[in-house]
């Protein structure tokens, strides 16, 4: 069994992405009870409220538990401030292996999705062998949309997640390493 | 691996793992199991459900066993110390609770699973008083609860979200009771 406390540490330009603590609660408590953030995260998009939030700290430690890979939790380098979740996604049921991100509201628009999704990327197609990987993206996720496409995905097909129209984008691993 | 494996004369409890999913999947598909403990849920959701059991081991030092026969190795429920967020995660107080597959009860293993998780629970994690949340119509669970000596303390307590619509009553009992307890 993989031990969370062994989750690798990655680190780009400005940020470190590492495993959870159970003092990074209050910081995605914050993160969650946000509408905007919420709308493209949550099943209902709706925002979680504490107590669900700790239930949901506690599924991002146990995935990377069960499968031996995960969502990073993603801080600033200097300074520590929590920025948000990034890294591989794949619960039971799963169009595929996700590359998957969310940044509280605070971090949007600086490039740290981007930096972030590269570093895990990178260590998801060095650690396991896999062809491609996909990314679900809400239809109406305009920004998500775009850092896709600068990640160098495509759009393979449409698709109704939660109920809601999706975006499944992908790429291979010989494209992500000719970036 | 995070937390410890305890034996009973029956039975082994560890902390879940993922060769442990088919059974949990089954359980969770349960009606009749799963009516008092979250309802009914599909693969996608018991996965969730059991990752997050997992997550709770790393996060708190404790959380659900899993619950396997030393004669067949079959997974056949989960029990243990509950706590959703913690001391500061407004659960109701130190929780042991239980859950078998169908096929599995009516034979002593919940109560002798729970027997073991309530020892290290006193013994181990420090609490100085345990709790059983159970729905009012959850006969069994409650016979379960009285043959360890737990009593009603509070009725009608809610639970935390996402739960916070589920009504239940309180049982439970202090260490000293549980050390005074005829084995």
């Amino acid at each position: 069994m993989f031990d969370p406390r062994a989750t690798p540490r990655l680190e780009t330009e400005r940020l470190i992405l590492r495993g959870w603590r159970e003092d990074d609660l209050d910081a995605l408590a914050a993160m969650m009870a946000d509408a905007d953030v919420a709308r493209f995260l949550t099943s209902d998009q709706r925002p979680l409220d504490r107590p669900t939030t700790w239930r949901h700290l506690a599924l991002l430690v146990g995935h990377w538990a069960l499968r031996g890979y995960g969502l990073f939790a993603v801080e600033e380098k200097e300074g520590g401030a929590f920025v948000g979740r990034v890294g591989a996604w794949q619960p039971e049921c799963w169009l595929g292996f996700e590359l998957g991100w969310g940044l509280a509201r605070s971090h949007w628009g600086k490039g740290y999705a981007l930096e972030a999704a590269r570093a895990a990327g990178d260590w998801v197609f060095q650690s396991f062998g896999l062809e491609r990987i996909v990314s679900l993206v809400h239809a109406e996720n305009d920004r998500s949309q775009a850092l896709a496409k600068r990640l160098g995905m495509k759009v393979r097909e449409t698709t109704y997640h939660a109920g809601m129209p999706h975006e499944v984008w992908e790429i291979a691993r010989a494209e992500w390493k000719a970036r | 691996m995070i937390g410890p494996t305890l034996t009973t004369a029956r039975l082994i409890l560890r902390p879940p793992l993922h060769e442990d999913f088919d059974g949990f999947a089954e359980m969770c598909a349960e009606e009749e199991t799963m009516r008092f403990i979250g309802g009914l849920m599909p693969r996608d959701q018991a996965w969730r459900l059991m990752a997050t059991l997992t997550g709770a081991w790393s996060l708190l030092g404790y959380s659900m066993f899993s619950v396997l026969r030393r004669d067949t190795g079959e997974w056949i429920g989960r029990l243990g110390p509950w706590r959703p967020g913690g001391k500061e995660g407004g659960w109701p107080g130190d929780e042991v609770g239980w859950g078998l597959k169908r096929a599995s009860m009516g034979q002593g293993y919940a109560l002798e699973g729970a027997t073991a998780a309530m020892d290290w629970a006193f013994d181990h994690l420090g609490w100085g008083h345990v709790i059983h949340c159970i729905d009012k119509a959850n006969t069994p669970s409650i016979r379960l609860a009285e043959r360890l000596g737990s009593v009603r303390e509070r009725e009608n307590v809610a639970l935390t979200p996402p739960f916070q619509d589920h009504m239940v009553d309180i049982y439970g009992q202090s260490k000293a009771q549980w050390k005074a307890r005829a084995r």
